[in-house]
């Protein structure tokens, strides 16, 4: 705010110096030239700076002509950003396992992480310019105005090329996904082609699932099991062409896959906010699972009315619900877990072994599952288990998931253009963008700066 | 606020020596244009500087007219000394 002021004092300045120098006595043709433009200069100024909001509010009107819009930029950058990390989590997971079957793969893997790192680091230069922009044009143009401002047109030059910096950025920055699109369509699509389904995981009631493990089928073939990022997110990497087919999403723990909300949809259909078509956010509801972490998994129907609390810790599991018809509990662990105890509403229900249903095998671990029977009303469970042992509580599935997906038919062409389509695309589209943009910059800052002017007076 | 102090200072002072000088430059002029030196080179210096020194005194009398118009313009185009707008966090 203080660089307007400063400039609208300048511009004052600069005009009296012009009239000091009509005045002077001195008869050299070459001074007096500049009385003359100084006044020029002056009004031009004061006239830029008095309208700086007309030229901004212009320039937001000339965006949304052509499109550009600031919350999608930061919102598909963001998805872009969070897309290349996980690919490059996921190509540096199966380096390690693919490398056990080819030898010498690793050091062409290792090239691809490199170039994918500097494709993220372009990723977070369009993020950081976009930062910078939007929350700065108003203090870059009035900057670019005062030095404008500046007597003799010593910083004009500079201060014309912030001013359009700023006004060209504003306008044109948020562009560039649809830019990086038209760029990017021509090229040859493989079966590489990959998308990103993430999501929050909650159970019925509304809580969030901390822990787990995330698969989605298509027709035959199943993606996954793919464990839970930290805080019960999940993030899936999957064939792009299975976004426009029939997929159901499963939650895959102790040796059952348990339905969500996600079932026989076409995803592209249901994604919230696609702001990318690689991208797609849902949101995962497990049906009947109370509470799963590491292979003991808690599950119910038909489902309670209420649960009011429940709480684990390393000897006991609690579980206070309400129920209206008579339901079942189903425990499901792992042969890790031994269950020695089972209360109902403080009474000890006897061997728990009576009430183990059957046993099953999830991936290369053993387990068993336990019902219990609930009769209707208010009642606390208390399970009481013991851990014989805390390794093989969850199975090891490097080679279902993520390695399968890479693990389909590659041949070297269409690996290479995959590599060429996906990774270098960030980087050749946002090196042509930024200096297509400031090209134009430079074009505007001539026509603004330019020591051509119009002569207002003789 | 240094600068703006500064900046209002010396504008002040350069007004102050502007009305002098379109004086001074203006009697110079009219002393070259009437004085009897045979070369009429010389006297259209003497013409020039007189006019030059009432285009000055002209400016001189209006420049606060004309900023006074532009500021009237804009605020009239819907602008005061411009609020910057404020941007929503995405």
């Amino acid at each position: 705010m203080t660089f307007l002021i400063v400039a609208f004092y300048l511009t004052i300045l600069t005009f009296y110096l012009g009239v000091l120098i009509y005045a002077l006595p001195i008869p050299i043709a070459g001074l007096k030239r500049w009385g003359p433009r100084l006044i020029n200069d002056a009004f031009f100024t004061a006239v830029i700076a008095s309208c700086i909001e007309l030229i901004l509010n212009f320039a937001d009107y000339l965006g949304q002509i052509l499109g550009s819009n600031w919350d999608t930029f930061f919102s598909t950058i963001k998805g872009l950003l969070m897309f290349r990390s996980t690919t490059i989590v996921i190509v540096s997971s199966i380096s390690s396992t693919i490398s056990k079957v080819i030898p010498g793969i690793s050091r062409v893997v290792s090239a691809g992480l490199n170039i994918l790192t500097t494709s993220l680091y372009f990723l977070i230069l369009m993020y950081f310019l976009g930062l910078l922009i939007y929350f700065g044009v108003v203090t870059l143009s009035s900057f670019g105005i005062a030095l404008m401002a500046i007597p003799f047109r010593i910083a004009r030059n500079a201060g014309s090329f912030l001013l359009s910096f700023a006004i060209v950025f504003y306008i044109g920055l948020p562009l560039y996904p649809q830019f990086s699109i038209i760029l990017s369509s021509p090229l040859p699509r493989s079966s590489l082609d990959l998308a990103l389904v993430y999501g929050n995981v909650r159970n019925f009631l509304g809580r969030s699932i901390a822990d787990g493990y995330i698969g989605i089928k298509v027709g035959d073939e199943y993606v996954g099991p793919a464990k839970l990022e930290p805080r019960g997110r999940a993030v899936v990497l999957i064939p792009k062409k299975y976004m426009e087919e029939y997929a159901t999403v499963y939650f895959d723990v102790a040796g059952h896959r348990f339905y969500t909300n996600i079932s026989n949809v076409i995803l592209s259909s249901i994604c919230l906010k696609r702001f990318h078509e690689h991208i797609c956010e849902v949101d995962v509801e497990v049906k009947g699972l109370l509470h799963y972490s590491s292979g003991l998994a808690i599950h119910i129907h038909p489902p309670p009315v209420k649960v009011e609390d429940i709480n684990m810790n390393s000897s006991h599991i609690l579980i206070t619900l309400q129920t209206d018809v008579e339901t079942m509990l189903y425990i499901s662990a792992v042969n890790g877990y031994s269950i020695t105890r089972v209360y109902l509403d403080s009474t000890s229900l006897g061997n728990p072994d009576k009430y183990k249903a059957y046993e099953w095998t999830w991936y290369n671990v053993q387990g068993a599952t336990y019902t219990i029977p609930i009769p209707s009303g208010y009642h606390i469970m208390c399970i009481e288990y013991f851990l014989k042992s805390s390794e093989n509580l969850e199975p090891s599935t490097e080679d279902l998931y993520p390695g399968k997906i890479l693990q389909q038919d590659i041949p070297m062409n269409q690996f290479v253009d995959y590599l060429a389509a996906t990774v270098y695309l960030e980087i050749t589209s946002s090196i042509i963008f930024i200096s297509l943009l400031l090209s134009i910059t430079y074009g505007l800052s001539r026509l603004l700066g330019g020591t051509r002017r119009l002569r207002l007076i003789p | 606020m240094d600068v703006i102090a500064l900046v209002k200072d010396l504008i002040n002072k350069i007004v102050i020596v502007a009305w002098l000088l379109f004086l001074l430059t203006w009697i110079i002029g009219w002393a070259i244009k009437g004085s009897p030196i045979p070369s009429s080179k010389i006297r259209r210096v003497g013409q020039g500087l007189i006019e030059d020194a009432v285009w000055g005194a002209f400016w001189v009398a209006i420049g606060t007219s004309i900023f006074w118009l532009i500021s009237y313009i804009s605020i009239a185009l819907g602008n005061s000394l411009p609020q910057p707008p404020v941007p929503q966090l995405p």
